[in-house]
């Protein structure tokens, strides 16, 4: 408890020491949330795996009529979740599709089926459904409901129940913590507390029902807990607030503040010690999905960045990424699309990655090729920079540039503290990025990696501008941190693949 | 929909935004939090300190740009390390020394004492005092000998440290807080040092941990003996002003690069330094004893950071 109450004092105290700015400054759109929907346009490609769970064998082909909320695929024999069509329309392609991990949102390659439809606008109405009287649901029925409806691929390992969405029981789960919290900068809230109160109060009411033994921990920010008002309702809902500072937005950290750190020993799942964390939006599906029996066929994406209008648009599942950007404005095609946060999230490498129930968020920011003209100049000295350096500018052929939209130099660790001094789990990024470069895995290991929590304020704060986040997500995989590969890298060259031993197809045979 | 042209579009690891912080905006800070410092030195040693000051300054920089074209390396002097360096090793000298001597001390300091670890960040020992402790093993006459501030003629005195230590007298305390005594360029205003050093705590260039530290220590273990034996041994506020400690503990042993990274560690640092001080102060063969204070628990860094590695959150 007392590791608890220590780490209740924020961190993001020393980051404004450190230097000189709050990340919540940067944000200056924080409106309220307003919800936006966007019909399909000529086309969506629904990916077979979306969330947690197994890639799904179709069970339409080319030419099928499909609609709205049929379900296009499913295996009851594997842990996944149902998936629904998200327009009516014709079939038109079933093929392998690019695609992101749920947890990191990192690009997958073409290893899921997409199911292309064409939307026949003809065949659009949602029929009309009578609302069920949840309370009289049993828990069991509640928790097919929400496998049947698409509600459960949530999370980082599913949402337990009964059936295989899951490969734990409903019976582990203990506590469940809804996750309210938005602590980074231009991401914001999915759910309109104000127009949807009553949606999300009867959706954390039907969780509840739908797993009688746990407790529920509705963690709000400010924002949130104005519009939410009193909800003392049920005994086992429990609100807790927190300040919207990052990495307050990140489910572990708040499970680490809710309910005490010392269980929470090692970087495995939340679901490991009977926590399960929900979106905010998990109460809204789950009262669409029990009460109206209504398939997930919809995700809503939170638009944001320094430069462009920011809001929530609500868009069927499956539509591009780049047919959402078309439309916001003050987007430019040069921009830096970062799928989650600018803290936590990768960057898009292509347009057409359809937005799927994983994508939560997309950022809009300045492109690494994109550098200020004078940005040296402008007034306050500390700000946050999205450009290449001033100096690499000036000097096109000093063959050298920064990963993603660091502004400056390169430099080797002084030790200077920082990163110690902001992690919100007490590791030591430098040690790890020390012990790594010499490829002393032991030595790494027993600093305890597995235990970040990808939150990125190490990189964020380090003024040598060294890759902390990703040396520690490499250490994490108890790999030798791949430091040396990538710290600086030439002009044009492909970074990020890893080098794999060649095949076995190479000229060594015609040598031999 | 428009196409974007993929073959600008990176895919690189978040975080997406940095907070601006850069080192050589730290070593910057440094630089610029030495100025009332460098503004004292001048003002009660003229031509002394400034002869001295632009040697230094010219000698660590070329040195550095020299080793780096001599190893093969790109030659970098945007960090701005090389600048701070010459002017701590500047200011740790004894006004009027000769300027062969600073010129070898800051070449020592950047080339022995930095570059050949490996340059900036690997360094083991403070870069700036081992230029000295260089130049006290090498010259030790030319070393201790100290003008008096007031005037420029050279007037061979004692430092207020060896005055006590070994002739049993006192230099009245505000003189030293002020700086109007003779001992090195940088360390005899403690409230120019005081100045720059607070602005380095505000900014978080240094550590207050280790500041806080070695003062608290200082005063408590000076404190105690002064409590045991007012006669044999000199008062805290003594300690604490007189000689090199208000330097030390804002600018030297607050050096990122050579002290733990570990917030314990850094306090176990502060407090080693402290501690050091006094001992070699009271017991050692040299009046002074900051700076080997601070280079022992330099060399204690990487035993300190392996054995003060914390506890993460949720157990361990």
């Amino acid at each position: 408890m007392a590791r608890f109450l220590k780490y209740k004092n924020t961190k993001m105290v020393n980051i404004v020491q450190i230097s000189g700015l709050n990340l919540q400054k940067l944000d200056r759109s924080k409106t309220k949330t307003k919800l936006e929907k966007r019909p399909p346009g000529d086309f969506v490609v629904i990916p077979l795996k979306d969330g947690f769970g197994s890639s799904l064998i179709p069970e339409v082909e080319a030419g099928d009529r499909v609609k709205i909320g049929q379900i296009i695929a499913r295996d009851d024999g594997g842990v996944s979740t149902p998936v629904h069509s998200s327009v009516s329309g014709t079939v038109l392609d079933v093929s392998f599709m690019k695609y992101v991990h749920e947890e990191t949102l990192g690009e997958l390659p073409d290893e899921i089926i997409g199911v292309k439809v064409e939307v026949d606008r003809s065949f659009w109405e949602v029929e009309e459904v009578e609302e069920v009287n949840w309370e009289k649901l049993a828990p069991s029925e509640i928790r097919s409901s929400l496998y049947r409806n698409g509600v459960t691929s949530f999370g980082q390992t599913g949402i337990p129940s009964g059936h295989w969405s899951s490969f734990y029981d409903p019976s582990d789960v203990s506590d469940i913590i809804v996750n309210a919290v938005k602590s980074e900068p231009f991401t914001h809230h999915r759910v309109d507390f104000e127009g949807e109160l009553e949606e999300f109060k009867h959706g954390l009411e039907i969780i509840a029902r739908g797993y009688s033994e746990a407790k529920i921990h509705l963690a709000v920010d400010p924002e949130v807990q104005e519009a939410l008002g009193d909800l003392s309702s049920s005994q086992r809902i429990s609100v807790r607030s927190f300040q919207s500072e990052h990495p307050n937005g990140i489910d572990k950290v708040l499970a680490r503040k809710i309910l005490g750190g010392d269980q929470l020993d090692d970087g495995g799942f939340l679901m490991d010690y009977g926590i399960l964390a929900l979106d905010e939006v998990v109460p809204i599906h789950a009262y669409g999905a029990v009460v109206l029996d209504h398939p997930v066929s919809t995700t809503r994406v939170s638009l944001g960045g320094p430069e462009i209008s920011n809001v929530v648009v609500e868009v069927p599942v499956g539509l591009s990424a780049g047919e959402l950007l078309d439309g916001a404005q003050g987007y430019k095609e040069e921009d830096q699309v970062i799928l989650g946060g600018p803290l936590t999230g990768r960057v898009m490498s292509s347009p057409e990655i359809p937005l799927g129930k994983s994508i939560p968020s997309l950022v809009l920011m300045k492109g690494p090729e994109r550098s200020e003209v004078l940005a040296w100049l402008k007034p306050g000295s500390k700000k946050e920079s999205f450009s290449r350096a001033f100096i690499s500018s000036l000097l096109p052929n000093l063959d050298r540039e920064l990963d993603s939209g660091i502004h400056g130099e390169l430099r080797p660790c002084i030790s200077c503290g920082y990163c110690t001094e902001v992690c919100p789990v007490d590791i030591l990024p430098y040690q790890i990025y020390h012990t790594g470069s010499h490829d002393l895995v032991d030595e790494v290991n027993r600093l305890q990696p597995q235990r970040c929590v990808d939150c990125g304020l190490c990189a964020y704060v380090c003024p040598s501008k060294l890759p902390l986040s990703r040396v520690l997500e490499d250490a994490k995989w108890n790999q030798s941190p791949r430091v040396k590969n990538y710290v600086v890298y030439e002009k044009g060259e492909d970074k990020i693949e890893p080098s794999l031993p060649e095949g076995p197809n190479d000229n060594r045979g015609e040598a031999s | 929909m428009a196409e974007l042209d993929t073959s600008r579009v990176r895919v690189s690891h978040s975080p997406h935004i940095h907070s601006g912080t850069k080192t050589s905006e730290i070593m910057k800070g440094v630089a610029f939090a030495l100025v009332p410092a460098v503004a004292a030195s001048i003002y009660f040693f003229r031509l002394d300190a400034v002869f001295p000051l632009i040697t230094s300054i010219v000698a660590s920089v070329l040195s550095e740009a020299l080793f780096q074209k001599v190893m093969g390396k790109e030659i970098d002097l945007s960090d701005y390390s090389a600048l701070v360096t010459g002017i701590l090793v500047a200011l740790v000298l004894p006004p009027g020394l000769p300027l062969f001597a600073v010129a070898l001390g800051s070449i020592f300091a950047v080339v022995i004492g930095k570059q050949l670890f490996g340059g900036l960040g690997k360094n083991i020992f403070n870069p700036a005092l081992i230029g000295r402790a260089f130049l006290v093993a090498a010259y030790p006459v030319i070393m201790t000998s100290w003008v008096d501030p007031v005037g420029v003629d050279a007037v061979t005195s004692a430092t207020p440290l060896a005055a006590a230590r070994f002739d049993g007298v006192m230099t009245p305390l505000w003189r030293l807080f002020v700086g109007n005594i003779s001992g090195s360029l940088g360390e005899t205003s403690a409230l120019a040092l005081l100045i720059g050093g607070l602005y380095l705590l505000y900014k978080g260039y240094a550590d207050w941990r280790i500041t806080l530290g070695g003062f608290s220590s200082l005063l408590v273990l000076s404190t105690v003996l002064w409590g045991i034996n007012p006669s044999q041994f000199s008062q805290p506020l003594f300690h604490l002003l007189a000689g090199g400690f208000f330097i030390g503990a804002f600018f030297m042993a607050t050096d990122p690069a050579t002290t733990p990274i570990t917030k314990s560690g850094r306090w176990i640092f502060g407090i080693g330094f402290g501690v050091l001080t006094i001992v070699i102060r009271t017991w050692g063969g040299y009046p002074e004893g900051v700076m080997f204070a601070i280079l022992l628990m330099n060399a204690f860094t990487p035993l300190i950071n392996r054995f003060t590695v914390p506890k993460p959150l949720g157990g361990g």
